[in-house]
C-alpha cells in the first residue's frame, strides 16, 4: 500500500470543470495573439468590461503575462529579463515587467511568434508603483495612443465625503476613459454590449466569491496550485461571456458537490496554512511538495481576492460582500449606473484605505479558512508584494500563528531562486508543527 | 553662508529651538509635493524627514526590501530622533515612503497626522479639482488640530514667502550657468536642503545675505568639468563633496529636493487652494508623477544645454523603482543626444567614498587634456602639435 493510501483520510477526485477551464484559458492565449487577424486593436490594458462594447479591441495586461511567461519558459524568460536589463531595468525592477518588456524588445512570444503588437495603452492605475509606471515603456515603445486613470485612495480616518469625492473622480475618469476609446476606436460604445459583459463579469464574481468560500470547508475541495489556473479566468484573461460564466457556475456547482460529499482536494489533508502575494510561478510544484506533509493551502488573500472584498458576517462566517446584482442601490440600466457598478466592483483602489489592509485580511482569511499557520514568501523588487510584508509576519505571529517567511527573487524572476534552501526551509518549519512527511 | 551648512547639520536642534522660540508646532513630512504653504498658514513649521548614514539595526523587523532612504527614515523615527514632532503628514508619492509613514503611525502614532491623496495623473485636466478637495480636507483637518482658522490673508502671506523662497533659490541656480560659477555644487545643495527643515522666511534672509556675498566674491576656481546631477532624492551633500574635491562641481541638478523643489512660483488667483494645487501640479516631475508622456527627459535635456553641462552624473537609490523604470527612457534620451553620463546605484548607508574612483575616471573622461596627457603629450605641447601642423 503506497504511503499516501496509508494516510489518506478523504476521498479525492479530479475537478470534473477542468477540461473546460483549458479550453477557455486557451481561447484567451489565442485571441490575444491574433487580435490583428482579426483586425482587433489590441489595448494593454484590463477594462475588459468596457473594451467589449467596442467589439473590435483585445485587453492583455503585463500581469498575468509576465506571470505566464515565467511558468511557461525558462529560457525565454532568462532571455526577456536579460534584454531588458541591457535596456537599463536593473534587477531591482518588477519580474514580470522585465519579462514582458524583455519579450517586446526580442519580438517574441511565450507561446512561439512574434510579440503582438499593442495598439493601444491604459495601463492599470496605481495599485503599486510599478503599475503607476508600467503602461509608459510599452506606450514609448510602439508609439500608442494612451489613456491613464488614477487610483485615489487615503489612509487614517474615514470619512464619507472624501470617499464620495474620490468615487465621483473614477466615475468621472471611467466616462472620460468611454469617450476616448470612442475616439481612437472611431466607434460608439455599445452600451447593451458594455452591459451583458457587466452583467456577466457580476455574475462571474459571484459565483467566484462562493467557489472561494466553499473552500473553508475541511477537507478543503481546491487546492491553492490548481486554483491558480482558475483564478483570472473571465476577469483578467476575458474569453467568451457566456462560456466563462458556464466555466464558473459549473465550478461552483461541483465545489458545492464536493463540501456536501467531503471530496478533498488532497487525500490526506491534516495541516492547512495561508500565504499572500504571488507564488514563484516557475516553482508551484512546492505545493505538491507540501502536500507529502498531508498539507493544503485553501487560498490566500492574493487568490481569495478574485471573489472578494469579504466582511464578517452576524453569524461568525467571513463571507463575500454583497453583489451590486443583489443591492436596491445599484441599478444597472444606464450606462452611469453601469459605470457606477464597474467603480464600485471592479476599479482598484478609491478612497479610504486600510494602509495595513494586507496584514489584517491574512489573519481574517487564516481564521475565515481555519488555516494552522502562514507562510510568506518574501519577493524582491515586488514593490506591491513587498510592501507590508514584514508587518504582516509581525501581525500574524502576534496573532497566534506559527509563521515562516522565506526570500525569493521575484515571482517571475528565477534568477536567484534556490529550490534547495526552499524546501529545507520548510521541512524545518513543518518538523516544528510536529510533522513528518507522509511519503518518507 | 556657515548658517545653512550649521542648520542642516543640526536640522533637530534647529526645529526644536523654533518650537521653543515662537510657541508653534513642528510636523515632518516626506517629499516635496507636500503643499508646505498650507501647513506655513497654519502656523506649523513643517520640516523634511532628512535620511542619514548610519547603520540601521532596527527597520529590518518592519520593511523588506525597500530602499535605503526609507529604511534609514524609520530607523531614526524608531530610535526617537524624531519625537520632538508634533505630527506627520504624507502624501501620495512613492510607496517606500508610504511604508514608512505607515509603520510609523502603526507603531509610534503621532499625535497629529493627515494623507493627501496627490494625485499621480498629473496631466489629466480632473486632477486640479481632485488635488483642490484633498487640499480643503487637509485645511479643514489642520484647522481642527490647531484651533485656528487658516484664512485667505494667511494663505497669501505663505504664498509670498514661499515665491520669494523660489525666486531667490532660482538666482542662485542662474549663478551657477557662468562659465565660472561663484557658487559650487556643495554650497548649493546646503542652501537648497537647509531652507527644508527651517522657518522660510528666515531662510530667506538667509538667502539674500549670502546672495549679496556670492556676487561679490573675486577669484573664484573654475571648475574642471560641470556636471548635472540626476536620480534619487538627495538628503545631504556627500556627493556634491566628493565631486567638488575632485576639482569638478554641479553646476545644476534635476533631483527631487534640488531644483525641482522650487523651480516654478505659484500663479495666483482668488481661489487660493486651486492656485497652490496648480503650483504643485506643474512643478517639475518625479518619476512616479511622470507617468503619462514623460516629461523629464527632455527638462534634463534643457538644463544640459542651459548650463553646458559636460557630463551627467545619474545617482540612483538601489530598490528605487520609479527611477530604476525611468532608466530606460533617460539613457536612451542621453545616447540619442551624445551626453555622457555615469549611472551608479547609491546606498544611504556607506559613504559614498567606494564611488570617488568611478567619479574621477568619468571626470577624466570628460577633460581632453587629461586624455592628451596619458596619450604621451608633454609639458608644453599642444592638441596641435600632437596631431601634426600644415607645415609638416
Amino acid at each position: 500500500m503506497s504511503p499516501s493510501a496509508r494516510h489518506q483520510r478523504w476521498e479525492t477526485r479530479p475537478l470534473e470543470v477542468w477540461a473546460k477551464a483549458k479550453s477557455v484559458r486557451n481561447k484567451y492565449d489565442q485571441s490575444r495573439i491574433k487580435a490583428a487577424e482579426e483586425k482587433k486593436l489590441l489595448v494593454d490594458g484590463r477594462d475588459v468590461q468596457i473594451f467589449s462594447g467596442y467589439g473590435n479591441l483585445q485587453g492583455v495586461m503585463t500581469n498575468p503575462l509576465g506571470a505566464m511567461t515565467a511558468w511557461s519558459s525558462d529560457q525565454l524568460s532568462r532571455q526577456s529579463r536579460s534584454e531588458s536589463e541591457c535596456h537599463g531595468f536593473g534587477r531591482d525592477i518588477c519580474g514580470y515587467h522585465r519579462e514582458v518588456y524583455g519579450c517586446m524588445y526580442l519580438n517574441k512570444d511565450m507561446l512561439g511568434g512574434t510579440f503582438p503588437k499593442r495598439d493601444i495603452s491604459i495601463p492599470v492605475p496605481a495599485a503599486c508603483d510599478q503599475h503607476s509606471k508600467r503602461g509608459q515603456p510599452m506606450a514609448d515603445f510602439y508609439n500608442i495612443p494612451r489613456f491613464q486613470g488614477e487610483a485615489p485612495v487615503y489612509y487614517g480616518i474615514n470619512d464619507p465625503k472624501r470617499n464620495e469625492v474620490m468615487k465621483k473622480h473614477k466615475e468621472g475618469e471611467i466616462l472620460d476613459q468611454i469617450e476616448w476609446l470612442e475616439k481612437i476606436t472611431k466607434r460608439k460604445l455599445d452600451d447593451e454590449k458594455f452591459r451583458d459583459m457587466m452583467v456577466s463579469n457580476l455574475r462571474v464574481k459571484k459565483y467566484m466569491g462562493e467557489v472561494c468560500a466553499l473552500n473553508q470547508a475541511v477537507p478543503a475541495p481546491l487546492d491553492q496550485k490548481s486554483f491558480f489556473s482558475f483564478y483570472t479566468l473571465g476577469y483578467i484573461v476575458g474569453a467568451d461571456l457566456s462560456e466563462t460564466e458556464d466555466l464558473w457556475r459549473e465550478f461552483r456547482d461541483e465545489m458545492k458537490w464536493r463540501v456536501d460529499n467531503k471530496i478533498a482536494a488532497v487525500a490526506t489533508e491534516r495541516f492547512r496554512w495561508t500565504e499572500n502575494e504571488p507564488p514563484p510561478w516557475y516553482f508551484l510544484k512546492w505545493y505538491r511538495y507540501m502536500e507529502t506533509y498531508g498539507a493544503v493551502c485553501p487560498g490566500s488573500p492574493y487568490s481569495l481576492g478574485s471573489g472578494g472584498p469579504y466582511e464578517w458576517k452576524k453569524d461568525g462566517t467571513y463571507g463575500p460582500r454583497m453583489s451590486p446584482l443583489d443591492r436596491d442601490d445599484f441599478p444597472l440600466k444606464t450606462r452611469e449606473d453601469l459605470v457606477r457598478a464597474y467603480v464600485e466592483v471592479f476599479a482598484l483602489g478609491w478612497g479610504h484605505g486600510d494602509d495595513f489592509r494586507k496584514s489584517n485580511n491574512l489573519v481574517d482569511v487564516a481564521k475565515g479558512w481555519k488555516c494552522d499557520a502562514v507562510i510568506l514568501p518574501f519577493a524582491r523588487a515586488g514593490v506591491g508584494c513587498a510592501y507590508g510584508y514584514k508587518e504582516s509576519y509581525i501581525h500574524a505571529t502576534d496573532a497566534g500563528y506559527p509563521t515562516l517567511f522565506w526570500e525569493y527573487s521575484q515571482p517571475g524572476d528565477r534568477t536567484d531562486f534556490d529550490e534547495n534552501d526552499m524546501l529545507e526551509r520548510l521541512d524545518n518549519f513543518m518538523e516544528a508543527q510536529g510533522l513528518r512527511r507522509l511519503e518518507d | 553662508m556657515n548658517r545653512f551648512r550649521e542648520v542642516l547639520q543640526n536640522h533637530h536642534q534647529y526645529a526644536r529651538d523654533w518650537r521653543a522660540k515662537t510657541g508653534g508646532k513642528v510636523i515632518g513630512y516626506f517629499c516635496p509635493y507636500l503643499p508646505e504653504e498650507i501647513v506655513y498658514a497654519a502656523g506649523v513649521l513643517p520640516v523634511r524627514l532628512l535620511a542619514e548614514h548610519e547603520p540601521d539595526d532596527v527597520s529590518d523587523r518592519y520593511m523588506f526590501d525597500t530602499c535605503r532612504v526609507s529604511k534609514d527614515l524609520l530607523n531614526q523615527v524608531m530610535k526617537g530622533r524624531y519625537d520632538y514632532l508634533d505630527g506627520a503628514i504624507n502624501q501620495e508619492g512613492c510607496q517606500w515612503l508610504r511604508h514608512v509613514y505607515a509603520s510609523w503611525q502603526l507603531h509610534k502614532p503621532s499625535s497629529y497626522t493627515h494623507y493627501i491623496f496627490f494625485p499621480d495623473y498629473i496631466d489629466g485636466w480632473r486632477a486640479k479639482t481632485l488635488l483642490r478637495n484633498e487640499l480643503e480636507f487637509f485645511k479643514k483637518s489642520l484647522e481642527g488640530w490647531t484651533g485656528k482658522t487658516i484664512t485667505d490673508q494667511a494663505l497669501d502671506n505663505a504664498i509670498e514667502i514661499y515665491d520669494t523662497n523660489r525666486r531667490l533659490l532660482r538666482q542662485l541656480y542662474e549663478l551657477r550657468r557662468a562659465n565660472t560659477p561663484l557658487i559650487w555644487g556643495t554650497e548649493a545643495m546646503e542652501m537648497v536642503l537647509a531652507g527644508q527643515v527651517m522657518d522660510k522666511a528666515e531662510h530667506n534672509r538667509l538667502l539674500t545675505e549670502a546672495l549679496k556675498d556670492v556676487w561679490g566674491r573675486k577669484n573664484v576656481e573654475k571648475p574642471k568639468v560641470r556636471l548635472m546631477l540626476v536620480g534619487s532624492d538627495t538628503h545631504d551633500t556627500a556627493l556634491e563633496e566628493l565631486v567638488d574635491s575632485l576639482g569638478g562641481t554641479f553646476v545644476i541638478d534635476e533631483v527631487c529636493n534640488g531644483s525641482s523643489y522650487f523651480w516654478n512660483e505659484t500663479v495666483h488667483q482668488p481661489d487660493r487652494l486651486m492656485a497652490i494645487s496648480m503650483r504643485y501640479l506643474d512643478k517639475p516631475n518625479c518619476p512616479i508623477k511622470d507617468i503619462y508622456y514623460a516629461h523629464r527627459p527632455e527638462r534634463i535635456a534643457s538644463l544640459v544645454e542651459d548650463y553646458n553641462v559636460q557630463g551627467i552624473i545619474i545617482a540612483k537609490q538601489k530598490s528605487c523603482h520609479p527611477h530604476g523604470t525611468d532608466n530606460p527612457l533617460i539613457w536612451k534620451m542621453l545616447r540619442d543626444r551624445v551626453i555622457p553620463f555615469l549611472y551608479f546605484e547609491s546606498d544611504m548607508v556607506s559613504s559614498g567614498g567606494e564611488n570617488r574612483t568611478r567619479i574621477e575616471a568619468f571626470m577624466e573622461s570628460l577633460v581632453p587634456e587629461h586624455v592628451q596627457v596619458e596619450a604621451g603629450v608633454g609639458a608644453g605641447m599642444s592638441g596641435t602639435d600632437m596631431m601634426g601642423s600644415d607645415e609638416g
